[in-house]
């Protein structure tokens, strides 16, 4: 390696410090918020402690001096608690989840490069009252942040004008000494480093063979050391042994300068020392991964598949049977490719609790705004979820939390006139249904109110007055751009980002949202998420010579399309039977520009969304069935509003992949009015 | 030369690995004391770094169990830690730490260090 490959992974060591703080930051809080329900337990505040105590050593390498000092501030609070000197109340942990977001801000403030944080004067006081209260005394942790430095090294004085001066040091070891794993010769020659030196071996004390203790030191080193090094430096070589060695250091042009004292250390009781009670963290070994890594193997997996593809599809060209040998073989390839896929996707699986976490700072912030007493019931925050998904759910679940907050639950007053808890209920669980991630926010607030968003739609013309709407379509009303409920705006939610962004922002990823509501008894919001963004599996259809993909999770099912019993209901839509009813009728050629010649469409998918809604999509003949790995159109082309992603099929060509959202858009416009 | 570095903090870890690889030493890393137990008989360490706070087994213990083991009871060890109190320090040369030195380390220094007790 050369020196420059050291600078570079130092800025790595640095992510990699701020990773950490990240993953400490979160097991503080899930520390902290279980002290609420079992105070005093000893093991917890343990692991609160050597949570803020490796932030602090990691900033102490990295220089960050406000991280060090605040981080040192709370450990010293924390080692007072953890020695039992102050009992642990509700307040205290009020005062440790404040100093834990302090510390999220300041780790995030040097994570975008800045260079300092000054730490609110009231958090600082908070602290110090801990410090100052309680049986202890405080003159041990005034000691500990005078000893502890915060820059690198010590910076050195030189009083004396370095010249040459003559020592002479007188060595003695304790059995101590070598049992500590350590070697005198180790010593000297350290000290040979120091300057010029000789050494005398004094073996006066060493006694008759019959009499000697094989496990006692007898014998004394007798250096003379000539050197313009400063005596401190003579003597830091032997601190390091503490009493085990005893060195007497002479200046031979002046008198003595310092002995140090040999005790012995034989007191057997001394090693008792106390057995923590320690926690099996799960038992599970875990290696870190570079998540570039991951994506590459997903990325060759998917190349995998797209040759298993072809193999495949070459297979059926030349009439192989699946049942042959090589079918047999085949199939059992594409069932591991299959395997090692969802392997490998599993792997950059996150569990929902890192974005929970931080949205139990947003409720308690909020809460704090709004001025409301809320508390915040998590559920199923180890539901794991592509890391992609991760990313992008996090802005609009604090939007939604927000609004929870602000919008559902009522404050305290107001709650116990309509006779509910003072204390309002915001839940936060997610789980997995069907392939898809589920996140319900539930609040036990005053609930949607169906009739003032209507008038509101009304007033703000996203609806004309006496349009009829069931229920759920005024809810969703809430999504329109442009919709707010409160007339004021509040410092909370009212930050010109509106259910609309976050609608729309849940779509980009190929998710749902759902309101249940009640009023007076609080509302629901169900959020449906994919796994993964990076495979989905899908049918190959054609439609006009051309190959296409819908996701299978949409199509309900799939039947012969029989043109003679569509019928035209009207300014160019047609409907088609379907058990007792009729379906909207969409063909695949109208999408793509092509007038359907009523010859060629022979397979009609009931395609279905989240809403339950179906529709009928006309399609010429389906080809296969298969798993795709997904690329995204905008990254690599441009956004094309029926199809927002592609993917690479058997025979190399690009498939598009449709999107099911997209139709159900067409056939609203075509029902509208316009 | 083989150096066993034990830390429950993945950046001192890599702080720690990153200087003595600089001076061309072999680094193991463990994330506490039960880890550096399984790891020292495979390893064989010449010096053991360690950290005082750690969960599970902190540094005091792991000593104490090194030096319990025939094949490991005279390896030099080394705490690398925050804490500068002198009780603690008391503690480690009891237990039978070879060195202490406290965070933050200067990278010479360490590697000074390791020459030191194992040269």
């Amino acid at each position: 390696m050369s020196a420059d490959d050291f600078t570079d992974d130092m800025d790595e060591i640095r992510q990699i410090f701020f990773d950490e703080c990240d993953e400490q930051l979160a097991l503080l809080e899930e520390q902290l918020t279980s002290l609420t329900e079992n105070t005093g337990d000893a093991e917890k505040i343990n692991t609160i402690f050597r949570c803020v105590h490796s932030i602090k050593g990691g900033a102490a390498a990295f220089g960050m001096e406000d991280l060090v000092k605040f981080s040192h501030l709370f450990e010293s609070v924390l080692d007072r608690f953890r020695s039992g000197y102050i009992p642990v109340d509700m307040e205290a942990v009020k005062t440790f989840l404040k100093c834990k977001d302090t510390l999220f801000d300041i780790v995030g403030a040097f994570k975008d490069g800045g260079q300092s944080y000054i730490v609110a004067p009231e958090n600082v006081a908070e602290l110090d009252v801990y410090l100052n209260s309680g049986a202890g005394s405080r003159s041990e942790n005034i000691e500990m942040e005078d000893v502890f430095g915060l820059s690198f090294a010590p910076v050195k004085i030189e009083i004396d004008p370095p010249t040459d001066q003559k020592y002479s040091i007188i060595i003695n070891v304790s059995s101590q000494f070598y049992k500590r794993g350590d070697d005198i010769r180790n010593i000297l020659a350290t000290l040979s480093e120091l300057g010029q030196m000789t050494v005398d071996l004094d073996v006066a004390n060493v006694p008759l063979l019959n009499t000697i203790q094989p496990d006692q030191s007898y014998l004394i080193w007798k250096v003379l050391l000539v050197t313009d090094i400063a005596r401190q430096e003579i003597e830091e070589v032997f601190e390091w042994s503490g009493d085990d060695i005893h060195a007497e250091i002479i200046l031979l042009t002046d008198k003595i300068i310092k002995t140090e004292t040999y005790l012995p250390i034989f007191d057997d009781k001394h090693e008792e020392l106390q057995i923590k009670k320690t926690v099996d963290r799960k038992g599970i070994a875990t290696v870190r991964v570079d998540i570039q890594r991951i994506d590459k193997l997903v990325d060759l997996i998917g190349e995998l598949v797209i040759n298993q593809g072809a193999i495949q599809s070459q297979m059926r060209r030349n009439k192989i049977s699946g049942d042959s040998f090589l079918g047999n073989v085949v199939a059992a390839q594409e069932q591991l490719i299959h395997e090692l896929q969802e392997n490998v996707i599993m792997m950059r699986a996150y569990p929902i609790k890192t974005v929970f976490q931080k949205l139990g700072r947003v409720v308690r912030e909020t809460a704090r705004f709004t001025d409301k007493q809320v508390k915040l019931i998590l559920e199923g925050e180890d539901t794991e979820v592509d890391r992609s998904i991760l990313e992008k759910i996090s802005d609009p679940l604090t939007h939604m939390v927000r609004n929870a907050i602000d919008h559902g639950i009522e404050d305290s007053a107001e709650r116990l006139k309509v006779g509910k808890e003072a204390e309002g209920l915001l839940r936060l669980r997610a789980f997995q249904r069907s392939g898809r991630i589920i996140v319900e926010i539930q609040d036990d607030g005053a609930g949607l109110d169906p009739e003032r968003i209507y008038d509101k739609a009304v007033e703000k013309k996203i609806i004309e007055k006496g349009e009829k709407l069931d229920r759920d379509e005024i809810f969703s009303l809430i999504f329109e751009p442009g919709f707010s409920t409160v007339a004021k705006v509040t410092d909370v939610s009212g930050r010109g980002v509106g259910m609309d962004v976050v609608k729309k922002s849940l779509q980009q990823i190929n998710g749902r949202i759902f309101i249940n509501s009640t009023k007076g008894k609080g509302t629901t919001f169900s959020i449906s998420l994919p796994f993964t963004l990076s495979v989905i599996e899908g049918i190959i259809f054609k439609a006009e010579r051309q190959d296409f993909v819908i996701p299978v999770n949409n199509v309900s099912e799939t039947v012969i399309f029989d043109p003679a019993k569509a019928f035209h209901i009207g300014d160019g839509k047609y409907g088609y039977p379907y058990r007792d009813g009729y379906l909207s009728v969409i063909y695949a050629a109208e999408i793509l520009g092509y007038r359907p010649d009523g010859k060629n469409q022979k397979i009609c998918f009931v395609i279905e969304n989240e809403n339950e809604d179906k529709i009928a999509f006309v399609v010429d003949k389906i080809i296969d069935h298969s798993r795709f790995v997904v690329k995204n159109l905008e990254d690599n082309y441009r956004k094309i509003k029926c199809f927002s992603t592609a993917t690479i099929l058997g025979d190399g060509n690009v498939a598009f992949i449709l999107d099911v959202e997209f139709l159900f858009g067409e056939i609203l416009k075509k029902e509208s009015p316009c | 030369m083989n150096v066993l570095v034990v830390d429950d903090s993945r950046t001192m870890r890599d702080l720690v690995t990153r200087e003595l690889c600089k001076e061309g030493y072999d680094v193991e890393t463990a994330e506490d004391g039960v880890d550096a137990l399984k790891k020292v008989s495979g390893f064989q360490p010449k010096v053991v770094i360690t950290d005082l706070n750690m969960p599970r087994m902190d540094g005091l213990q792991l000593t104490k169990a090194l030096r319990a083991r025939p094949e490991t009871r005279y390896i030099p060890i080394i705490f690398l830690t925050t804490e500068s109190g002198g009780e603690l320090r008391q503690a480690a040369r009891e237990a039978g730490a070879t060195g202490w030195i406290v965070k933050p380390f200067d990278g010479p220094k360490l590697c000074a260090a390791v020459r030191r007790v194992s040269s």
